[in-house]
């Protein structure tokens, strides 16, 4: 009876996948994740965390020189080492786990978050017994204060007249925040040149905390991020906003908004595509998606958002980006991605089957 | 259950499900159920961990079968996004618990009031167990009956080439026929096992299929202690020497036996017709819906549709302020949690129920009377998203019930 059983069953199953019309045997499902942890680690993540610690490195070397000699060429060279490493900074930035998920949030939100407080910043500048290391205040600390603390919107001479003589307390600061900045990312970047490379590509698996479900997930929380923050809030695009808030853009006092937007969302691009910092293309998503069932659809679907996206935000106008946040184009590039948030976020990790959640999770 | 209970504690997800959220998804009528704050929610875990051992032990039996029904089912109700069949069971078979004397040997209350013990039960109260599993199954076995379990291998064409690196066997997952061979073969499981488990020179066979099949799913999918409940429960189908040949101690004296009042027995028997005949029909009221039942999920839940599908959506929600004209998009991340907002996505009674806090919410921030509008794709078993409702609909201004949702759009036919 049983043996009965198994004999129909077998030779029902094989029946049926023989009349479906698709590929009976291999489907091309072999896709090696391997290739693609290993491709996107070696050529992009670990190139742009050493690019990184590199930037940030001259930022203090910098800072120092200009903390001992407070003069205009001395801040010129200050402010260009900022935007040098601010703009390597959004390239990191989709990958905020692992040894990028600090104690006290991941790298991103330690150290990358605006707007920050001005009076707070000011207050703890004033304060003597003021300890960075004991705060736990988000907007008091990484690269937007070291910009609020070298630009101003009234020139490089309002900024100059802040460190003459009895600024001993705000140099100090400028110098803590940039120390904490440079532990970090050095912490970050050793560990993903030693161990944490071999845990991220020694292990292939999709549930929840694998390495690939991680990247997916920092990937796509990295591109909402993009156009919540950096687009949709400053716009006033956001539910209950009763106006544009232009104060609210990112890199609001040196103006390198756009250019940071467009740094971030092309390396949003490359994760995708799975090509290296250096523009050679390899294995990514992309080509997993190709891999799977339903996935060449979508990849031409994404394909065909991401142009638009680009096009979008190359249209929105020169110039400083809190002079234009209310304009048309803006909201163009905001309605584009928005669109395009399904084609990252459900359908790729629908088609993948890759955990959608940070921790793992009783499903049934 | 024990082992599950503390589990949950362990793993944070007290605070993380049932403290932290800013909303809560509830049940279409037990919307009056709150989480408590966070010291009496950690109380609750405790007295279910109470619960259970006391359940184990046989101590304070009824005492214990009623606290554990009810703080499990509780803790539950809170939140719909969490909802598992498994979980479901859980509660069914802890209320069917309670009208068992599953205390009357090996237990602590015996051995306190000695009187107690009898070593012979009515056989209903072991067939209502074998019911409520034949229930299960059977049903699990009919939801697999459909053209894309069956005739497309989906979602397991999906979810199985993910498993690829798994030790020894994850070479086979690569295979499009494997996909196929598991669909029948999980779809014939479901539906006979309970037939082979009941005939008795087929049992033991049967229950290594039991064994071999949950541990199957353990290893393939994140499905917590689902697969080591169904192990242990299906023990049931065995006799009572079985049972007792595992216990060292048994000694197998006869006498006694268990007759409960006469009024009390009728009670009991209604109560139970009624429980079961509420299971057997509750899952066929999806007939009464038009449109595709993995689409719409009018008449999913409750019904052992476990792991049937692969479903998936992004949903942006606007706030219009009726007033000033002006829209603006809301953040998710700002109100829910992950598992929230991924199950929300894709479910619409949870996406009209996530807008009506929403107007709420934005009305006291003072928005004018706020119309929200939800654009949401959706992505059912690799097909390309689309549309899963009326982007136009103002959601705020439909109540949920019973009835056919008419601001579901239609499933488009795959190209």
């Amino acid at each position: 009876m049983r043996k009965y059983f198994v004999i129909m069953f077998f030779a029902l199953a094989c029946g049926l996948s023989a009349c479906s019309n698709n590929d009976v045997a291999v489907n091309d499902n072999g896709f090696d994740r391997g290739t693609l942890l290993v491709n996107v680690a070696d050529n992009l993540i670990i190139p742009s965390f050493q690019d990184l610690k590199a930037k940030v490195a001259a930022l203090e070397t910098t800072s120092n020189t200009f903390i001992a000699t407070s003069d205009a060429t001395n801040l010129d060279a200050l402010q260009s080492a900022w935007e040098a490493a601010m703009t390597s900074f959004v390239k990191c930035s989709p990958f905020a786990f692992g040894p990028a998920d600090l104690p006290l949030g991941t790298f991103v939100e330690v150290l990358g978050t605006f707007p920050i407080s001005t009076t707070k910043i000011e207050t703890n500048i004033n304060n003597t017994g003021f300890n960075l290391s004991a705060s736990f205040d988000r907007d008091v600390r990484g690269m937007m204060t070291v910009e609020y603390l070298i630009y101003s919107l009234n020139g490089d001479a309002a900024v100059l007249t802040n460190y003459g003589t009895g600024s001993d307390n705000r140099k100090n600061y400028l110098k803590t925040v940039i120390t904490e900045i440079k532990t970090n990312i050095d912490n970050i970047t050793t560990a993903w040149e030693g161990a944490y490379r071999t845990t991220f590509t020694s292990n292939t698996e999709t549930s929840a905390g694998s390495p690939i479900s991680l990247l997916y997930n920092s990937f796509v929380k990295d591109y909402e991020n993009i156009k919540n923050f950096k687009l949709e809030l400053p716009a006033g695009l956001q539910a209950g906003q009763t106006s544009a808030e232009p104060t609210k853009v990112e890199a609001y006092y040196s103006g390198i908004s756009l250019t940071l937007i467009k740094e971030h969302f092309a390396t949003t691009e490359k994760i995708w595509l799975g090509t290296g910092l250096n523009g050679t293309d390899g294995i990514g998503f992309e080509e997993y998606l190709n891999a799977v069932e339903g996935g060449a659809a979508l990849v031409t679907q994404t394909k065909a958002k991401v142009a638009e996206i680009n096009s979008a935000i190359a249209a929105i106008p020169a110039g400083r980006l809190s002079d234009n946040i209310g304009s048309t184009q803006v909201s163009a590039a905001h309605t584009l991605m928005q669109d395009n948030t399904a084609n990252f976020k459900s359908s790729m990790s629908s088609l993948l089957g890759i955990s959608i959640t940070f921790s793992d999770n009783d499903g049934d | 259950m024990l082992y599950s209970t503390i589990r949950f504690i362990a793993k944070g997800w007290v605070y993380t499900h049932l403290v932290a959220p800013k909303l809560h998804f509830t049940y279409f009528g037990f919307a009056w159920i709150k989480p408590l704050p966070e010291v009496w929610m950690y109380g609750v875990f405790g007295l279910m961990v109470l619960a259970c051992v006391g359940i184990i032990l046989g101590c304070f039996y009824r005492v214990a079968t009623i606290t554990f029904f009810l703080t499990f089912t509780y803790t539950e109700l809170i939140d719909i996004t969490y909802y598992l069949n498994h979980y479901y069971f859980v509660s069914l078979v802890a209320f069917l618990l309670i009208f068992v004397p599953a205390n009357r040997a090996f237990s602590v209350d015996v051995r306190r009031k000695p009187h107690l013990q009898q070593n012979e039960v009515p056989a209903w109260t072991i067939g209502i167990f074998k019911l409520q599993i034949a229930i299960v199954y059977f049903y699990a076995g009919l939801a697999k009956m459909n053209s894309e379990w069956l005739l497309d291998a989906m979602p397991l064409t999906i979810w199985l080439p993910a498993k690829t690196s798994l030790p020894v066997i994850g070479f086979i997952f690569k295979y499009k026929i494997t996909a196929y061979l598991f669909s029948w073969a999980g779809m014939l499981f479901d539906t006979f096992i309970v037939g082979f488990l009941l005939w008795r020179k087929t049992r033991i066979l049967a229950y290594v299929a039991v064994v071999v099949f949950h541990t199957l799913t353990a290893l393939l999918f994140q499905i917590g202690v689902f697969p080591l409940v169904m192990s242990c429960c299906v023990l049931i189908f065995f006799s009572a020497e079985f049972h007792e040949r595992l216990i060292p101690l048994g000694n197998a004296c006869l006498g006694g036996h268990y007759a409960p009042l006469k009024s009390w027995r009728k009670v009991t028997t209604a109560f139970l017709v009624v429980f079961f005949a509420f299971q057997v029909l509750f899952p066929w009221r999806y007939l009464l819906y038009k449109g595709n039942l993995f689409w719409t999920e009018e008449g999913y839940r409750f019904s052992w549709r476990v792991m049937l599908m692969e479903k998936a959506g992004t949903a942006t929600f606007f706030i219009k302020d009726t007033k000033t004209g002006r829209e603006g998009a809301v953040p998710n991340r700002q109100f829910l949690n992950d598992v929230q907002e991924k199950q929300m996505a894709m479910q619409p009674d949870l996406i009209l129920q996530y807008a009506h806090f929403l107007k709420k919410h934005y009305a006291k921030k003072g928005v004018t009377n706020p119309e929200v509008r939800a654009k949401v794709q959706v992505t059912l078993n690799a097909r390309p998203s689309q549309l899963l409702i009326d982007p136009q609909v103002d959601l705020g201004k439909i109540q949920d019930g019973w009835k056919q949702k008419y601001w579901i759009l239609k499933m488009k036919k795959a190209q």
